[in-house]
């Protein structure tokens, strides 16, 4: 006993003072290293998609995460949505009440995940190397290569419309480098619009117009993706916002260095037409398409069903120009989209009246001019519009085999007996664009009810607290309730938008010189949207077959503008763009929120206008602010304009 | 009596037969030194010694020379005692060899031994013995029953039957010594002298000076610890009814800082620190060891504790190397006592009730302050005065509901009980210890009558412990210890905690509990806390834990003399967790009602379909440790020099199986070496050098290994010549200083291996037209930092403890430290080098200081009364000197440099804006020269911050660390017990100060859940309004939504946390004697108890300890109980 007992002590002690490192070194895991991923077809593959994951989708990050038709006048959220962390943020800027020093939830953080992709990508770009044995070629490797190269300037492109100049980091920044060195200051904004042009540029000529094997490489970019964001960058830097905003003079690095351009310069209006012209060449060729749908196999546009399933068709929709895969948030998205009695999930993508009150009448002209101190509308006595009383008989349209607008279900009937006729003889995108009162639910074979106490209304607020809901980009086959919920493209660029693009920088460009051009892509949108175009034949106009076309370039102006407005209400990152672009968002929200009175319990007293609130928008808004944390890890970067 | 001792021996008689081991020597060293220089007169008294071991006794004692051949050496091993006194040679000599087959011959001083001619065959006589009897009483006169009599040196002995009285037969001689002992009585030592009616009287033993003190890897005499130790009386554990030993420590230990942060059943421990915190690192916590293996302090039962000490110094702790920085607790089992068995049985039941619950208004007044919240954010009202007439008068709870949610979920009181067996006993060479102890408890969860299953909130929990010792030699000590536990958690399928924040969380006016029509209500991605706790099916957690230890301690002094007191130990442990978690869940279909028909029926909507069968999901997994540890410790004294020293290494290897990373499902290992000289001269000057040598896999070769160092110099002044006329008032003094280094080698609970970098697995993306593509994704991880070491504590401590009139002991102790290396991960990077996760790095510095000090005082006034107090203060606070943040702050107000840990950074709030403050107070536009807030519009009645730093806006940088932290920096405690007669009284008070609480949530301030969340606080007539616009108000102006002015950190909302309590009391009786007897007990009590009776605190929302900053949080229980106590 003792002997085995002085062995056990005699043996613990020269374990101990021998094989103590050993044991305690890590025990061999064979854990993945990152010249393990390199040697893996499958890993490289997912190393370049993580890369991918922080691309928006505009289910869920342009309506929550950045909050983009909820910041802009498009749509309002309940202020009671504040108290849930995912729609502080929005809330925030609502109230006026969002600053520097926001802790903001990692999925709104787009300049901390920019950089932390960025590097990523360029850690791929330095690793990644053909396996032939595994079945990843020379050719593989260039393609994933352009696609990591497409990445950061994608990243980098969306932190330039948001935030402006910031330090471009254009290489792997080695992981032992000092604070000093990752202190960057931020690169003035035409370097980084010439950095982004010269890539986008070049990018477009590697990469394919079209994939061959579409069916798995939707999702990732094509040259008319880097066309288009070419054609977006130049805009952008066309646009007052970022040409010679006098606002922004005074924003200068450290070293005195100015960031934003100081002067405004017209040719910038012409790169913009050019660049936007090479997208339109390339889908002239057949790439890219409006997409159409046409009435009984005539030729008559049906512009119900063209507008409502452009956002629902994936397979055939020659419009799409870049679109987000993922699909876990196409449900999510429904939900809010559809009123939430129905959905069984909170209902509460509210439009605002404001976004109504835009839409044309059936007729292409606008309801509405305006509004009076009092907060009513200056009505276009013109456009046949009125806000008083109901309709009493049916209206239908003709040319479309829409019909789940009635209880009856025929086709083209749009609008019922007893609809309060603020809704009624408006223009089809209306009608696929938004829920209001009293509308049929063809699924919930019932009527909305957005009044206090009603099925789809408040008092909670996961209901639309204007009284109208969004209704776009909705499938009228998905039933939330029942999670059967179809899929449906996630739309990042559609070729729509590069028509009012081309019209809007040609029209700057020379109005006189432009004007047929213009006037052909605005049209192409009048003509889907199932309005009236811009011409100057008067008969047609006197037969209200044509709206008379802007005279001016100021006219034209406002004409695309508007055509911006209902075109794109509601859908992504748009309105948000242009109001910030053309620099009105203080303007634009002189005008209160307003709604009805979603607060009465009654029909009569629902349909009067109420204020829902005065949005606190300052010129600062325009760009977001840098995160204060990153402002006190870097001294050598310069804060927004007014933040 | 007689007989069972009989019983006794022969056991002994056949168990050493069996494991045929010799015994060795044992020498009575009274009796011993008697064999003086008297040549021709010998005593001699050896037990189970061999005759050559005799004849060498007596060659060293007197001058006799024995001479033998070799041949006979075999003869000369035979084992004989030998009890002789004054005798002759011849005497002796015939003794000796009586059972031998050998004679001897004297000539003069040579005695020669050879091998007898005649065969000699006779059985030993037995020899003539004595027999003792006598009683045993207390200091008052009372019997003491149980008490340990032996017959010193050897293994006769016997206790005291319940009327004190005892006989011990076989007594040598009328020169044995007979040691009596007791628990907690001074041992006493009685020569035997044939007293056939011995009294004896033990003295109980209040000073503790020969009390043992456990610690790291030995024990010491309490008077000769110079590290700073503190221990607790396992009894005041026990009487805290608490499932965790940890709710007991706050205020019950000098320099233990505890909070108990939740009330639930299995998730109520505290958070506690020794000496406060140290480090903003990851790793804050104790090393909590459990008969020297690291094991959880949760969930072992306060009845198998026999010490329990925290060892706070460097001193103390140097010898845990890397792990020691944040304090050690050492825990020893209970172990087996010589004596026959006593069986003690224990059992309380009693109910809990929440200490205090945070109060909301009715539905209707909740109505009235929407509708004013409303009016104040420039809204309309959301509710009809019809509205909120039909909800106060409850004329139809479907659609004008009224729900005290709170109340519908919760049950005022819940049962608790407790029941413990513990039979312990043993004798020289085995002694046991069994410990069954069962602790049920339920919580305070409303359960459904009307569905089949039990959802009750509740946990039963078993412990076993055992332990027992075997000497298999004389020298060699066997020690097998075996505890475990099980419980059984029965829960709601939902926890307790949702259910409970969503019951704060649903307005009372939101719908009822349940329809009238049966159907279950709720708004989408709302909450039914209702349907929650009772409809969703259940819960069951079943834990079970195995616990074992094997150790054999060698005392190597007894085999070879020279080195007496060198004792050689080795230890091996096994534990092993593991827990299973079933879940039967299920949902009822929601609906919500939109009004009623024609006919009155309600009209409701269905929100989601239900499932109405349970479905069920499990999980488990568990963990396990293996230790391995050698030890060499020696104890000896040499006159008045007293040498202590210690060598130990050990290996640990800890599996964890509850994880799904594969990093954290490595091994976890520490291996190390530690070391001790202790040296004390005269009792009077002590010294000690402490060492641990150790290493930790978080770091690299190079990086790896440490030597932590330690030294202490102790003065007792008491025990000099000069001082010994002044010893019966100034009864003990002693100075202690110590210093030393310490470590910390824990990163991150997440984080392993320090020097490697990492790949992390994340979120890949989708391709395909379809979304049909998916590729998972891969990004870089952690950073491999080679250079990453520990974090290394220097701590000094200086202690001083007093005693005066042998009846009031006082400790203090000074102690200051700080902390450097400290891991974080690095905040300054900018955020450009695109990092996914920040490195971590050795950064930061922090200095804690502060004092804790003790005072016991036991005083009998008579036969009848004993009064006793203790009192006990810890103050610790803690700056941080160096910390990883932006230039940007370090010169600001901002700057965490400086600061105690856990302080709030906020504004300060000068008072609420009033009308002058604007220009136009309706529109929010404020007066020239009045700074604007970035925060927001401001308007009337809004929380005015002060612009800090003068640059005339409201904004982040006017914060600044405001109030105290969130950690009491003091802790305090102190009680009194009473014991008059049979009557016992014990009340203990407890208290934090110091520190803080801050108010905050997204529907704290009332209104700002916009009616559809959030409660509101029956305080809330206490605010701004425009009729009365006061600034001395507790409530800002109410807004509809939360409000980005009002609803900051500031001192608006800070709130001084300090609470004392009458943390326990106790009322007990003790049967008399009389009663007992018949019964054959030793001793009985019954006991009415009470736990967390009264709170004292300024904060009067909820209980301040448990630090929510909106209530939402399960409360802290109140428990009263009564029980009993009986010892057989």
């Amino acid at each position: 006993m003792k002997k085995v007992l002085f062995n056990i002590f005699l043996f613990g002690m020269i374990f101990l003072t021998s094989g103590c490192n050993r044991y305690l070194d890590m025990e061999p895991d064979d854990r993945l290293t990152q010249k393990m991923v390199f040697n893996d077809i499958k890993r490289t593959r997912g190393w370049l998609s993580a890369i991918y994951n922080y691309m928006p989708d505009p289910f869920l990050t342009y309506i929550r995460d950045w909050g983009f038709p909820f910041i802009s006048d498009d749509a309002q959220i309940a202020i009671a949505m504040g108290s849930f962390t995912n729609w502080a943020r929005i809330v925030a800027y609502n109230n006026g009440s969002m600053y520097a020093g926001y802790a903001l939830q990692s999925s709104s953080n787009l300049w901390l995940n920019t950089y932390q992709k960025v590097r990523s990508a360029y850690i791929f770009q330095n690793n990644v190397k053909a396996l032939p044995s595994q079945g990843l070629t020379e050719e593989d490797v260039t393609q994933m290569k352009n696609e990591a190269r497409f990445l950061i300037a994608y990243y980098y492109e969306r932190m330039l419309e948001l935030y402006g100049p910031f330090p471009l980091v254009t290489s792997e920044l080695p992981s032992d480098a000092s604070t000093e060195e990752l202190m960057l200051p931020r690169t003035p904004y035409e370097d980084i619009v010439t950095w982004l042009d010269n890539e986008f540029t070049e990018l477009a000529a590697s990469l394919p117009a079209e994939y061959t094997d579409a069916s798995t490489m939707t999702g990732r970019p094509t040259k008319g993706v880097c066309l288009a964001l070419k054609a977006r960058l130049w805009l952008f830097a066309a646009s007052p916002l970022f040409n010679g905003n006098s606002n922004f003079a005074n924003i200068k690095n450290p070293d005195g260095t100015a960031l934003f351009p100081a002067i405004y310069d017209a040719t910038k209006w012409q790169k913009a037409a050019s660049a936007t012209r090479e997208l339109l060449d390339l889908a002239e060729t057949g790439v890219y398409n409006l997409y159409k749908e046409y009435y009984n196999k005539t030729t008559a546009i049906d512009p119900f069903l063209s507008y409502q399933n452009l956002f629902i068709n994936y397979s055939t929709n020659k419009e799409l120009i870049f679109v987000y895969s993922g699909s876990s948030y196409t449900s999510w998205y429904n939900g809010i989209g559809n009123p939430r009695g129905f959905s069984g999930s909170g209902g509460y993508f509210g439009a605002t009246q404001n976004l109504c009150d835009s839409y044309f009448m059936k007729n292409g002209l606008s309801p509405i001019t305006g509004y009076n101190s009092d907060g009513s509308p200056v009505i276009n006595a013109s456009s046949g519009y009125t806000e008083s009383g109901f309709t009493s008989t049916p209206i239908s349209y003709s040319n479309t085999a829409y019909n789940l607008a009635s209880s009856s279900g025929i086709a083209g009937v749009i609008t019922e007996a007893g609809v309060y006729n603020m809704y009624a003889n408006r223009e089809p995108r209306f009608y696929i664009s938004l829920w209001y009162n009293n509308e049929y639910i063809p699924k919930a074979k019932r009527y909305t009810q957005y009044y206090n106490g009603g099925l789809d209304g408040g008092p909670t607020h996961d209901s639309p607290v204007c009284g109208i809901q969004i209704r776009k980009g909705i499938n009228p086959a998905a039933d939330v309730k029942n999670s059967s919920v179809p899929y449906q493209p996630k739309i990042l660029l559609r070729l729509g938008e590069f028509y009012l693009n081309y019209a809007e920088a040609l029209n700057e460009v020379s109005f006189d010189n432009n004007k047929t051009e213009i006037l052909k892509y605005v049209n192409l949108i009048r003509e889907r949207a199932g309005i009236p175009i811009y011409g100057s034949d008067a008969t047609k106009i006197a037969q209200r077959t044509q709206v008379q076309a802007p005279a001016n370039q100021d006219d034209m102006r406002i004409a695309i503008r508007k055509e911006r407005r209902v075109e794109f209400g509601a859908e992504g990152d748009m309105r948000y763009n242009d109001i910030r672009r053309w620099k009105i968002s203080t303007d634009v929200f002189n005008t209160p929120i307003y709604g009805m009175n979603t607060s009465s319990t009654t029909t009569e007293d629902f349909y009067k206008r109420v204020t829902y609130m005065t949005r606190k928008v300052e010129e600062k808004f325009n760009l977001w602010p840098i995160p204060q944390t990153y402002m006190d890890n870097n001294t050598n970067l310069v804060q927004n304009y007014g933040w | 009596m007689r007989k069972k001792s009989k019983l006794l021996t022969q056991t002994f008689e056949s168990y050493r037969t069996l494991l045929l081991i010799a015994f060795l020597l044992i020498v009575c060293p009274v009796n011993q030194a008697q064999t003086g220089s008297k040549a021709k007169q010998l005593s001699l008294k050896l037990s189970n010694t061999t005759i050559i071991d005799a004849l060498k006794n007596v060659e060293n004692s007197s001058d006799y020379v024995f001479l033998f051949s070799d041949a006979i050496k075999s003869n000369l091993r035979a084992k004989v005692n030998v009890n002789v006194k004054n005798a002759t040679i011849n005497e002796l000599m015939s003794d000796l060899l009586k059972g031998t087959q050998l004679s001897y011959f004297v000539n003069n001083r040579q005695v020669t031994i050879s091998k007898s001619h005649t065969q000699q065959d006779h059985k030993q006589q037995s020899k003539a013995t004595l027999k003792i009897a006598g009683q045993v009483l207390d200091e008052k006169g009372e019997t003491m029953i149980g008490v340990t009599i032996q017959e010193v040196g050897t293994n006769n002995m016997v206790a005291t039957d319940v009327n004190g009285r005892f006989t011990l037969y076989n007594v040598a001689s009328t020169n044995s010594m007979l040691k009596f002992t007791y628990v907690g009585y001074k041992e006493k030592i009685i020569k035997a002298n044939n007293d056939k009616n011995l009294v004896v009287n033990m003295q109980t033993d209040t000073q503790g000076l020969d009390e043992v003190v456990v610690v790291g890897y030995s024990q010491q005499k309490r008077q000769s610890v110079i590290g700073a130790i503190s221990t607790i009386k396992p009894s005041t554990l026990i009487s805290d009814q608490s499932r965790s030993v940890s709710n007991a420590l706050a205020g019950q230990i000098a320099g233990v800082i505890a909070v108990q942060r939740s009330g639930e059943p299995g998730e109520d421990s505290s958070d506690f620190w020794i000496r406060g915190v140290s480090t903003f690192g990851t790793n804050k916590t104790p090393l909590i060891l459990v008969d020297g293996v690291e094991r959880s302090l949760v969930n072992i039962s306060a009845e198998e504790i026999e010490s329990f000490s925290v060892l706070k110094d460097a001193t103390a702790t140097a010898v845990y190397g890397v792990r020691g920085a944040n304090g050690v607790i050492l825990i020893e089992t209970k172990k087996g006592k010589i004596g026959k068995p006593v069986i003690t049985v224990k059992a309380d039941y009693g109910i809990t009730t929440p200490t205090q619950m945070p109060k909301f208004v009715n539905g209707a007044k909740y109505m009235e302050v929407m509708n004013a919240a409303n009016i104040l954010s420039g809204s309309n009202p959301t509710h009809s005065e019809a509205a909120i007439q039909k909800t106060r008068n409850h004329l139809d709870e479907d659609l004008y509901p009224d729900v005290d949610w709170i109340d519908l979920v919760t049950t005022k009181t819940a049962p608790q009980m407790h029941a413990c067996l513990d039979i312990n006993g043993g004798s020289e060479r085995l002694r046991y210890s069994l410990i069954v102890a069962f602790m049920g408890e339920h919580g305070m969860m409303a359960t459904d009558k009307n569905v089949s299953y039990d959802s009750t909130d509740k946990m039963y929990k078993y412990n076993v412990r055992s332990n027992v010792d075997i000497n298999i030699t004389p020298s060699t000590i066997v020690n097998v210890g075996i505890g475990g536990y099980i419980t059984n958690i029965g829960r709601s399928a939902t926890n307790i905690s949702t259910v409970f924040s969503e019951c704060l969380d649903t307005p009372p006016i939101s719908y009822p509990a349940v329809y009238s029509n049966g159907q279950f209500p709720i708004i989408e991605s709302r909450y039914n806390p209702w349907a929650a706790a009772t409809q969703s099916g259940y819960r069951r957690i079943y834990q079970n834990s195995f616990e074992s230890t094997v150790s054999a301690i060698q005392d190597i002094g007894k085999l070879w003399k020279p080195l007496q007191g060198l004792k050689l130990k080795a230890l091996f442990s096994f534990d092993a967790y593991q827990f299973n978690n079933a879940v039967r869940s299920k949902s009822p279909s929601y609906y919500y009602a939109t009004g009623r028909d024609a006919t009155g029926k309600l009209i409701t909507t269905q929100v989601s379909e239900g499932q109405e069968f349970l479905s069920f999901s499990q999980s488990s997994a568990g963990n396990r440790t293996m230790y391995f540890e050698t030890r060499l410790n020696y104890n000896r004294t040499f006159g008045k020099h007293t040498v202590e020293g210690l060598f130990t290494s050990s290996i640990r290897d800890y599996y964890n199986g509850n994880t799904q990373d594969s990093e954290l499902a490595l091994p976890y290992r520490d291996a190390g070496m530690a070391g001790r000289v202790a040296y004390n001269y005269d009792d009077r000057y002590f010294t000690e050098f402490n060492f641990g040598y150790n290493g930790s896999e978080n770091f690299k070769r190079g990086y790896r290994f440490g030597f932590f160092p330690s030294f202490a110099l102790g003065w007792v002044a008491t025990n000099e010549k000069f001082m010994q006329s002044y010893i019966n008032v100034l009864s003990k003094l002693k100075l202690r200083g110590s210093w030393g280094k310490v470590g910390n080698d824990n990163i991150s609970s997440s984080r392993r291996f320090g020097y490697l970098s990492t790949i992390d697995n994340v979120t890949g993306s989708y391709f395909g037209t379809t979304g049909n593509v998916y590729e998972t994704g891969y990004q870089e991880g952690d950073f491999g930092i080679p250079n990453l070491t520990w974090e290394t504590s220097t701590k000094t401590d200086i202690g001083l403890e007093l005693g005066f009139l042998n009846w009031i002991n006082l400790q203090f102790d000074y102690f200051c430290e700080t902390r450097k290396d400290i891991f974080m991960q690095r905040k300054t990077i900018p955020e450009t080098a695109g990092y996914n996760v920040m490195p971590y790095a050795n950064f930061g510095k922090v200095r804690n200081q502060g004092f804790d000090c003790s005072l016991e005082a036991t005083k009998r006034f008579n036969k009848n009364l004993t009064i006793s107090i203790r009192a006990n203060y810890t103050y610790a606070k803690n700056k941080v000197l160096e910390y990883d943040e932006s230039p940007a702050y370090k010169t600001t107000t901002l700057a965490q440099t400086g600061k105690p840990m856990y302080s709030y950074l906020g504004l300060i709030a000068e008072r609420l804006y009033r009308n002058s403050d604007f220009s136009d107070p309706e529109s929010g536009t404020l007066a020239n020269g009045v700074p604007p807030s970035i925060y927001g519009t401001v308007h009337p009645g809004d929380i005015k911050y002060k612009d800090l730093n003068n640059d005339n806006r409201i904004d982040s940088y006017d914060r600044t660390y405001i109030g105290k932290p969130s950690v009491p920096q003091v802790i305090y405690g102190f009680g009194f017990n009473v014991k008059y007669k049979n009557l016992d009284l014990g009340m203990f008070f407890q208290g934090a100060d110091d520190f803080s609480n801050m108010l905050s949530g997204s529907t704290l301030i009332p209104g700002t859940g916009g009616g559809a969340r959030g409660n509101i606080y029956n305080n809330v007539d206490d605010r701004w309004t425009r009729e009365n616009p006061n600034s001395d108000v507790f409530w800002p102006r109410l807004s509809n939504t939360v409000s980005g002015t009002n609803m900051r950190y500031s001192t608006w909302w800070l709130r001084d946390a300090a609470y004392l309590r009458l943390k326990n009391m106790e009322i007990g009786y003790t049967f008399p004697k009389s009663w007992q007897k018949p019964l054959r007990m030793r001793n009985a009590r019954i006991f009415f108890r009470g736990n967390n009776l009264f709170t004292w605190a300024k904060f009067n929302m909820w209980d301040p300890e448990i630090g929510s900053q909106d209530g939402f949080s399960y409360p802290l229980m109140k428990v009263y109980s009564v029980g009993v106590e009986v010892t057989f």
